[in-house]
Order: C-alpha cells, then sequence, then structure tokens
C-alpha cells in the first residue's frame, strides 16, 4: 500500500507541478453524473474498482461527485463547478456528462466512463489514439438500437410498432434513433421515437404511446430509470434498455455490454492519468462482454410467452 | 618501542642504512596479504559465477515454463473454439432447418464469449447464417463466400487461422475456420475477439515488475497487460526477442537478455503456440532478475573484505612478530658496532629468534669479556714484558708468582761514568739520556723475549726461561748483549758528541735462582733471588765499556757460537772463590745461520 502510494503521489507530481510544490496534496477526482439514470450502481463499481487499485478515498484520493440531478442543462454548470475545485481529472458517466466536461475544459483529462459510440457522437475521431483530453470506456455501439429491435421482434413476433424513448439532450441519440430505423426496415416495423428530457416524468408519454398503439418501448441507455419502466409496466407496454439495470427495475428485457464492468474499466484510465499518461495516447476501449437479460416476473405480467431461443441465449433470467 | 630506543640514540652502522628499515615488515604483510587475498579473492569469484549460471539458468527456466504455461493455455483457448465450431457443423446442409443452426450458433455464442460473430457456410461457399452479438443476425443471405480464404482454406486444411485484425482500428480479432468432416457439412467461422487472451496473459506474474505477452507471427502485438499497447496495433517484429523467435525459434534456449520495447533490459523467454504460430514472451527487468544475485555478490563481497582485512591483520600481527626481534637484534648489533660491547637484545618469542638473540647475547658478553680482557693484557704489558703479560693474563697471575725454583739465564747490564755524569748534568737532560738508553734496550729485550726483571736507576736486569720457558735461555741472553753493545755504541757516540762520556757493560750468568712475588699488600714485585743474580751483577760490574762477561755455565751453552777472550779469574765483593769469566767479542758468522 505504501509503495502505491508513493507512486501514485510520484506519478501525480509528474504530471502536475503544482502537486509537486504540494507534496502531500491528494488527488482530487472529479466524477460528473446526469442524475439519469441513477448513478449509485457506477459510484459504487468506481469505488470498489479504485479500492482494488489501491485507492482509498480520504487517503491517497479525493472523489467529488457533481450530479445534474437530471436536468441536463445543469450538467455545463456542474462541470464547471469541479474545475474550480481544481479536480486533476474528470470522470463523466455516459455521453451527456462527457459533452458537458467537454464543453467545459480541453485542458483536464475526461474519462467516458462510459460514452455510447464516441466516434459516432465525435467525441473522438479514432479510438486507437483519442488525441485530445478525451479517453475511456466506449459503451455499446448504436448497433445495440438494432439489435433490441430484433430482440423484440423474436419476443413479440406479432408486434409492428415499437416505440422508442430517446434523449433530447444526448448526442447518442441521434445515431442511436439512426441504427433502430434502420433494422426497423429490413425487420418490417414501424419505429415511433418520443424525444424527452432525462428528468422529465415519464407518465403522459407512455400513455400517448400506447394509446398510439406501440406494441413495445425500447429505452435508450441514458434515460433507464425506475420511473418509465413502472409507467410501462403499468401501461402493458413491454420494455428494453441497454441496461441490464433496468431488468430489476421492473423492464422485460435488457440486452447490451455489461455494465458492471464497463465501470470497472474506468479505473485503469483514471491509475494511468494519475501516474501521468497523456490521455491522448490511451485507446478506447470498447466493450467485450455482452448479456441478455430478461425478467420472467415481467413477461408474466404482461402474458408474454418468451420463447425457448431466447432464454437460451440469456446470460440471467430473473425469476 | 623497545628496539627503537638504542637505535635512535647510538649512531647508525653504516652496513644498515635506515631506508631499509621496515621492507621486511612491508614485504611479509603484502606477500601474506596478497596470498590470502587472492585465494579469498578466487574462491569469491568462483562462487559468484557459478551463482551467476545457476542463478540463470533457473530463471531462465523458470520464464520458459511460463511461457510454455500461457502458450499451452492459449493454444487450448483456440482448441477450445475450435471444437465449439466443430459442433456446428456435424449436419449437412441438405437436412435441418436454418432456425435450428440458428439457435445452435446462438448457444455457440451463449457459450464461446470471446466469440463476436460466427458465420456459416454451406459446402458450395453461399452464406446460409450469420449471427453476431452486436449487428443484426442475417439468415440465408447467400452471398458467395467460396473465394474467401476462411472458406478454401478451411475446405482444404479442416482449420483455418487467419492473420489478426483490428476491428474499428483498436479491437484485435481474429478469423477461425473449421469444416465439418463430411464433404457437405460447409464451413463455420467464427470471429474471435483476442481481447479474451489478455486475460490468459495479465494473469501470468513475472516477478513483481515482469509480463508476458503475444504476438503474432508477423511480429505485431496481441495481447499485453497494457491492453492500450495492443488496441494500438503495435509492432514488435524489431524486438531482438521477436525476432530470435521468428527466426530460429526451435533453438531449446528460447530465452535472451535483451531490451525491452521501452529500452529497458530484461530477460525474456518464449514459448510458440503451436498451431498458430505465435509466440508467447515473458520478460522480467534485469535489475530485479539479478536482485538477489547482487544481494549475494554485495554479501560474498563484504565476507571477502572482512577476510581480506583478517588477512593483513594476521600478517601485521605475524610481521610484527618476525620482525620485531630482528629490529632488536640488529639494534643490538648497531649497539656493539658502535662500542658498546656486551649489548643484551630482549626477545621472548620462544622460537629460533629467541634462539638467535641468546647466542647473540652470548657473543656479546664474550665479546666484551675478550676486550676487557684484552685491555687488562694491555695495561699489565706497559709494566710488565709482554710473556709476562700473557702468562698472567692466561694463566691467571697467583699459580704464576708462586715462589719457585728454576735454572735461569741472568743479564745485568749498565752504563759506565753514569753516576758522575748524574751528578754533573741537569736532571732534563739525564732523563733524556735515560729514555734514549731505555728505549733502546726495551726494544731489544722485546726482541729476544727476555723477561725485564727490573730497573735500578742505570742498571738493568733481564730473565730468560723465566716466567716463560724458553730454549737455549743463555744463548739467547749473549744475542741479545752483543746487539745491545751495538745499539748503546751508536747512542754512545751520539753523547760523547753532546759531551757526556757514558759506556755500557753486561754481565751474564746462568744457574738456579729462587723467583716469585716479594714486597708487601700494596706493593708486590716479580723478582729472583739467588747467587747467580748477584754474580751477573758483579761481573757486569767488572765490565769494562763494551764489554761482555759471561760465567761458565753461560759459557759452555754459547761456546759454540762465539768468539771469546781469554778467560781470566777475577774475584769479586762477596765471593769467595774467584770466577772465571769470559769476554764475549763476538757471534761467529755460522753457514748454518
Amino acid at each position: 500500500m505504501k509503495r502505491r502510494t508513493f507512486i501514485t503521489l510520484s506519478g501525480a507530481a509528474l504530471a502536475w507541478p503544482l502537486a509537486a510544490r504540494a507534496q502531500q496534496r491528494v488527488p482530487v477526482i472529479g466524477v460528473l453524473v446526469q442524475g439519469v439514470p441513477a448513478p449509485a450502481p457506477f459510484l459504487a463499481a468506481l469505488r470498489d474498482g479504485l479500492r482494488e487499485a489501491g485507492y482509498v478515498e480520504g487517503q491517497n484520493i479525493r472523489l467529488e461527485v457533481r450530479s445534474a440531478e437530471g436536468q441536463a442543462d445543469r450538467l455545463a454548470e456542474k462541470a464547471k463547478e469541479l474545475l474550480g475545485l481544481n479536480v486533476d481529472l474528470i470522470v463523466a458517466f455516459q455521453t451527456p456528462a462527457v459533452m458537458a466536461a467537454k464543453a467545459a475544459t480541453s485542458q483536464v483529462p475526461i474519462i467516458m466512463a462510459p460514452a455510447g459510440d464516441p466516434l459516432s457522437t465525435g467525441l473522438v475521431t479514432t479510438l486507437a489514439r483519442p488525441g485530445g483530453n478525451i479517453t475511456g470506456v466506449s459503451g455499446a455501439s448504436a448497433e445495440i438500437g438494432g439489435k433490441t429491435v430484433e430482440l423484440f421482434r423474436e419476443l413479440l413476433p406479432a408486434a409492428r410498432r415499437i416505440a422508442v424513448l430517446a434523449s433530447e439532450t444526448d448526442a447518442f441519440t441521434r445515431p442511436f434513433l439512426a441504427e433502430i430505423s434502420r433494422a426497423a426496415q429490413i425487420l418490417g416495423v414501424e419505429i415511433e421515437p418520443t424525444l424527452v428530457r432525462p428528468g422529465q416524468p415519464p407518465d403522459a408519454t407512455i400513455e400517448g404511446m400506447v394509446a398510439r398503439k406501440a406494441q413495445a418501448l425500447i429505452v435508450q441507455g441514458s434515460l433507464a430509470r425506475k420511473e418509465v419502466f413502472e409507467a410501462a409496466l403499468k401501461h402493458r407496454l413491454p420494455s428494453c434498455s441497454s441496461n441490464q439495470i433496468v431488468a430489476t427495475l421492473g423492464g422485460l428485457m435488457a440486452y447490451g455490454a455489461n455494465q458492471a464492468l464497463l465501470y470497472r474499466q474506468a479505473v485503469p484510465y483514471i491509475d494511468r492519468i494519475l501516474r501521468g499518461a497523456n490521455p491522448g495516447d490511451l485507446p478506447v476501449e470498447q466493450p467485450t462482454k455482452f448479456e441478455l437479460v430478461i425478467n420472467m416476473k415481467t413477461a408474466a405480467a404482461l402474458g408474454i410467452n418468451v420463447p425457448i431461443s431466447l432464454l437460451a441465449r440469456a446470460d440471467e433470467v430473473i425469476e | 618501542m623497545s628496539d627503537a630506543a638504542p637505535a635512535a640514540t647510538a649512531p647508525p652502522p653504516p652496513s644498515s642504512p635506515p631506508k631499509t628499515r621496515g621492507s621486511l615488515f612491508r614485504k611479509y604483510v603484502l606477500l601474506f596479504s596478497s596470498i590470502v587475498g587472492a585465494a579469498l579473492l578466487a574462491n569469491g569469484a568462483v562462487e559468484v559465477w557459478f551463482l551467476y549460471r545457476d542463478h540463470t539458468e533457473l530463471l531462465l527456466r523458470v520464464q520458459r515454463e511460463q511461457a510454455e504455461a500461457a502458450a499451452t493455455k492459449i493454444g487450448q483457448f483456440v482448441k477450445e473454439i475450435e471444437g465449439q465450431l466443430g459442433w456446428t457443423t456435424q449436419l449437412p446442409w441438405s437436412a435441418g432447418a436454418l432456425d435450428q443452426r440458428r439457435f445452435d450458433a446462438l448457444r455457440l455464442l451463449r457459450q464461446v464469449p470471446a466469440v463476436t460473430e460466427l458465420t456459416q457456410i454451406d459446402a458450395a461457399g453461399k452464406e446460409r447464417l450469420k449471427v453476431s452479438r452486436l449487428a443484426m443476425d442475417v439468415i440465408n443471405s447467400q452471398n458467395d463466400l467460396s473465394q474467401e480464404p476462411r472458406f478454401t482454406q478451411a475446405v482444404a486444411r479442416r482449420t483455418f487461422h487467419g492473420p489478426v485484425y483490428f476491428r474499428r482500428e483498436s479491437e484485435p480479432y481474429m478469423t477461425l475456420a473449421v469444416a465439418g468432416t463430411r464433404r457437405d457439412a460447409g464451413v463455420s467461422a467464427a470471429e474471435v475477439n483476442l481481447k479474451f487472451i489478455w486475460d490468459v496473459v495479465s494473469q501470468i506474474k513475472v516477478g513483481n515488475g515482469g509480463r508476458a505477452y503475444v504476438v503474432d507471427a508477423q511480429g505485431r502485438l496481441i495481447a499485453h497487460p497494457d491492453i492500450s499497447l495492443v488496441l494500438r496495433n503495435t509492432d514488435f517484429a524489431s524486438l531482438a526477442q521477436v525476432q530470435a523467435a521468428r527466426a530460429g525459434g526451435q533453438s531449446p534456449e528460447r530465452a535472451l537478455s535483451t531490451e525491452d520495447f521501452q529500452g529497458h533490459k530484461v530477460l525474456a523467454a518464449y514459448a510458440p503456440i503451436a498451431p498458430l504460430g505465435w509466440w508467447v514472451f515473458a520478460e522480467l527487468p534485469l535489475d530485479e532478475a539479478y536482485a538477489p544475485l547482487i544481494d549475494s555478490i554485495k554479501r560474498t563481497g563484504l565476507v571477502l573484505l572482512l577476510g581480506i582485512v583478517g588477512a593483513i591483520l594476521a600478517a601485521l600481527f605475524l610481521a610484527r612478530r618476525m620482525v620485531v626481534p630482528i629490529r632488536a637484534l640488529q639494534a643490538g648489533a648497531a649497539r656493539i658496532g658502535a662500542g658498546e660491547l656486551g649489548a643484551r637484545v630482549e626477545v621472548k618469542t620462544g622460537d629460533e629468534l629467541e634462539a638467535l638473540a641468546d647466542q647473540f647475547n652470548t657473543m656479546s658478553t664474550e665479546l666484551r669479556d675478550s676486550r676487557e680482557r684484552e685491555e687488562r693484557v694491555g695495561r699489565l704489558r706497559r709494566f710488565l714484558s709482554p710473556q709476562l703479560a700473557e702468562v698472567i693474563e692466561s694463566t691467571g697471575a697467583d699459580t704464576m708468582l708462586e715462589s719457585h725454583r728454576r735454572e735461569v739465564s741472568v743479564v745485568f747490564c749498565d752504563m759506565r761514568g753514569f753516576t758522575a755524569f748524574a751528578e754533573s748534568a741537569e736532571p732534563e737532560q739525564v732523563m733524556a739520556v735515560l729514555h734514549e738508553y731505555h728505549a733502546a734496550l726495551g726494544e731489544l729485550i722485546h726482541k729476544f723475549e727476555g723477561t725485564l726483571e727490573r730497573f735500578v736507576g742505570d742498571g738493568v736486569l733481564i730473565l730468560f726461561n723465566d716466567p716463560i720457558p724458553c730454549p737455549n735461555p743463555s744463548e739467547r741472553a749473549v744475542r741479545m748483549a752483543v746487539e745491545m753493545q751495538v745499539a748503546i755504541a751508536f747512542l754512545a757516540a751520539k753523547w760523547r758528541a753532546l759531551g757526556y762520556e757514558l759506556g755500557f757493560g753486561i754481565g751474564i750468568t746462568h744457574g738456579y735462582a729462587t723467583m716469585g712475588r716479594i714486597g708487601f699488600e700494596g706493593r708486590f714485585d716479580y723478582s729472583a733471588i739467588g747467587s747467580v743474580v748477584n754474580l751477573a751483577a758483579r761481573l757486569c760490574g767488572e765490565a769494562q765499556d763494551g764489554q761482555i762477561l759471561i760465567d761458565n755455565a753461560v759459557h759452555a751453552a754459547v761456546a759454540p757460537l762465539v768468539e771469546c777472550d781469554e778467560p781470566s779469574d777475577i774475584t769479586l765483593k762477596g765471593i769467595r772463590r774467584p770466577v772465571r769469566a769470559f769476554n764475549v767479542r763476538h757471534l761467529k758468522a755460522l753457514a748454518a745461520e
């Protein structure tokens, strides 16, 4: 532990002359979250990972978490607040937070933890050598949206109209919707996208979708929160998102990169940047493990018979 | 230092200049410490060499084993995927529905996380099914893949390992294709995410700072604990260890000391992943690899240093034991040389040196005794004849000076006209004449080894055959007397020129006399008593200037040697009968002499 402390400190000292002057100064990590979806699992995974890497909060590292409380327009303000604290780097949870951080600084390193398809949103120009001050973990690519449509078709072969709840404030929305439309065209289903703000109460929106005869709902990852899935269930609308957490929140299905792993993947970036690495030199990592989770309770509540071909592929089945 | 002090007070003898002082000491110390030091050094060097060899061998073996274990694991990983793919190629395309195949393919994706995409190609080379984790599944596209290597090569060799490629420039991938055993089974081709190999490689612990990594047949990095290097598509082909592996990879060594991609010195071992033509490398930083060795070399060096210091101390001690007595002896010799006879040397070493010192002391004592004796003899000689002095010195005076009787020849001589001269002349003149007279006589007495018994004014009494016996005492006496007359004649001529009328007469007798010590405590003389002495004095008194009167006994002994006048019977005072005396004219010139 001592050795690690020493390395960390010396690494930080190399990277920032200010830190060298302060000598015993503990590196400060700014964490920027939108507040939707709930950041708790992300923060827990981040803290676990840091601890495993030898960083103990309050001893050799300080975490400053700032949340926009679901109000996307407050992200910029929170990002500025973090910069005002003179943080050593910013860990931004999901694309809107990364975007806000990027807008706020081109100097302080920013780690995407994760951001959906950073190539198509323009956060980085190449994954191998991102350059600039941004690096980190790429979440699911927009392709996942198409895959979700395919899964819905398999689960509900009769479904012809799928609603999509997409974020008004997320740069990932555009490529995400494009992929979904492409898949829908191939599979012969209709898509009804609705753009909302992250913190917006979902009830009325979902009621409208059901009224327009939507048979399934795809929720963009950055909008995945309890209220949305509860409202969907209330209106008997089968729902799906890329974050595994949705299944436990009352959603029907989740397909996407294993989020817990993605969160943890941010830790090596933090470690290396604190030791003086240049974020532009660190390649963006892509997810390797994709998981299908099916909530059988929701399925039963909705009276859906999950075909064996899906169950066989499911990594997790919530009974 | 006890040995230094006398040397400092006494002037150094010329034979031992001070600059050579201590060189023996230096020689001993140098010799001894260099012999012991060399032995220790040689031992240490041999030990270190063997240590180095064994340590390096062990390290390389451990690393090679790690590399081999990783190679085996990675080989198994690939084999397992091949095995799984094998399941999907068991059925002919004529039988079975596509749905069933798709179900199998999806289950395979579920089973093997590393496979991102699976394509199934029928025997004619048409794509029939493609399932993916990311992209939408494609069913029965009938795309013609019959010319693609994944199909042709798999059909030809049953399995196909494609080159490593990078998806979206960053993820390392490889195409793995397996053909079914039946001709109509077609080919299953999987896109394998090689980041899963990273798990294998990053689990390998090579020391603390070491690492393992994998490169493909072209030398490109496939797996490395620092995954960003892999994602950046790094080429390792220029590294010496990669070149060695690609060039002569089958050599049994499979290990070398070289530099890693950052230029750090490392010990690298490698092992081939047989079916793929890839290589696993295990690298350990040299400083870490040799840290225990350097520690033990340091320990050896310390022991060596202690040994050498010990050897020098021992050498100092031994050399001191040798040199201090030698210096003491040297100083002793210097003291003797400077005249301090009887100088003693204290050496208590209990060995030959002590014996040498004892002998030195004995020698020194004897030297002093001998010198003292010589000085005593010298003192005696000034008063006694050399012979007497010698005898007294060598035998101890007592026995010699005991009263004894012996047959002796007695010579008595004095000057004619001395009494009148002494009365008229100044005492200084008298002493000068006496001095010349005694000097001339003394020389001759010494020459003929006579014993000067006493001076009585101008009279001199000389004995032959006592205390030292001599052959022909009478002959000696006569010869001496003849020479005395010649010597004094010269002096008399000189004195006459000065106006002193002095002559010289000699009387010689032979007979028994009693010799011994006379006198009293504090003043003893060695003296001869007897008529023969009186007779000599009386004959001398009768002798005219230039005459040598001898008695019958003397004459009898020397008759063949001398020419004498006709004897005359002389009546002497205190002697009842007249004594027949002969005047010696000169010595016969004998051919034999």
